[in-house]
C-alpha cells in the first residue's frame, strides 16, 4: 500500500511543472503540453485519493475517467493542431488580444 | 517494495516532465511528455486503478497512432530516414511490450468491477514491474537509435 503523501507530493511536483511550464513558456505546443501535464497530476491525485479511501478502496468515478479522457483528447487535438497549422514557431505572446 | 516501484516510476516521470518543460523545440517536448503519460499509467495500475491506467494507456496510445497515421510523425519527429519504415530493436521492442501490456490488462478488463482483494496485488506488482522494464527497455534503446541517427548525419544532432 503506498501511503497518500507520496501520491499527492508526487501530483503536487507534476502539477507545478506544468504550471511552470505554463507561465514561463512562449511555444504555442508546449503551453498545450504543460496543461496536459497538470491535467496528468490531477489524475494522479485522483488516483491516490480512491486507493487510499477510507475503508475499501474504490476505483474512481467514471465521470472522472470519461472528463479526463475529453480534456486529454481536446488537448492533444490542440497540439496535433498546433504542429499541423503553425510550422513556423507559434509565440504566444504574440496573440495578446481577443479580438484582431 | 511498492513504493520504491512508485517511486523509481515517479522520478521517471518527473524528470521527462522536466525535460518536457525545458526543450527549446516542441517536438521532442511532446515526446517527453507521452513518457510522463506513460509513467503515470503504471503509477495508475500500481495503485490498483484499472480504469484510470487503462485510459490515460489507451488515450496515449491513440495519440501515438494519429501522430503516426495521419500527421506524418518522421517529419514532425525530424527522424528522416526515408524510403519504408524498417523493423529495428526499438520497433521490436516496442511491439513487445505493447503484447505483454495487453495480455495482462485485457483479463483485468473484463473482471474490473470485482472487488480487488490481496490476490489481483500480485498481478499488478508484476504489471509495474514489466511496465518499468517496458519504459528502460524503449529509453536504451532510442538512445541507441537518437546515437546512430546522429553518426549518420554527421554529429548534426537531429
Amino acid at each position: 500500500m503506498i501511503p497518500l503523501e507520496h501520491v499527492l507530493w508526487l501530483a503536487m511536483l507534476q502539477v507545478s511543472l506544468g504550471l511552470a511550464g505554463l507561465l514561463l513558456r512562449r511555444s504555442g505546443p508546449v503551453v498545450v503540453l504543460a496543461g496536459i501535464l497538470m491535467l496528468n497530476g490531477v489524475l494522479l491525485a485522483v488516483a491516490g485519493l480512491a486507493a487510499n479511501r477510507e475503508g475499501a478502496p474504490l476505483q474512481a468515478p467514471g465521470v472522472v475517467i470519461l472528463a479526463h479522457m475529453v480534456l486529454l483528447v481536446l488537448s492533444g487535438a490542440a497540439v496535433a493542431y498546433a504542429f499541423e497549422r503553425f510550422r513556423r514557431p507559434l509565440n504566444v505572446d504574440e496573440h495578446d488580444r481577443m479580438k484582431h | 517494495m511498492d513504493v520504491i516501484l512508485f517511486w523509481i516510476l515517479g522520478v521517471i516521470t518527473l524528470g521527462a516532465a522536466g525535460f518536457a518543460m525545458l526543450h527549446p523545440r516542441p517536438a521532442p517536448a511532446a515526446t517527453a511528455l507521452s513518457l510522463t503519460m506513460a509513467g503515470n499509467g503504471g503509477i495508475c495500475l500500481l495503485l490498483g486503478q484499472y480504469l484510470l491506467g487503462m485510459e490515460v494507456l489507451l488515450v496515449l496510445a491513440a495519440g501515438a497512432l494519429f501522430l503516426r497515421a495521419f500527421m506524418r510523425g518522421r517529419e514532425i519527429l525530424h527522424i528522416h530516414t526515408g524510403g519504408k519504415a524498417r523493423w529495428s530493436l526499438a520497433r521490436v521492442s516496442g511491439v513487445a511490450a505493447a503484447a505483454v501490456f495487453l495480455w495482462l490488462l485485457l483479463p483485468l478488463l473484463s473482471d474490473v468491477e470485482r472487488p480487488r482483494l490481496a490476490e489481483g496485488a500480485e498481478a499488478i506488482s508484476t504489471t509495474a514491474w514489466l511496465a518499468l522494464l517496458s519504459l528502460l527497455t524503449v529509453a536504451i534503446t532510442g538512445g541507441f537509435v537518437v546515437r546512430a541517427r546522429r553518426a549518420q548525419n554527421g554529429g548534426s544532432g537531429s
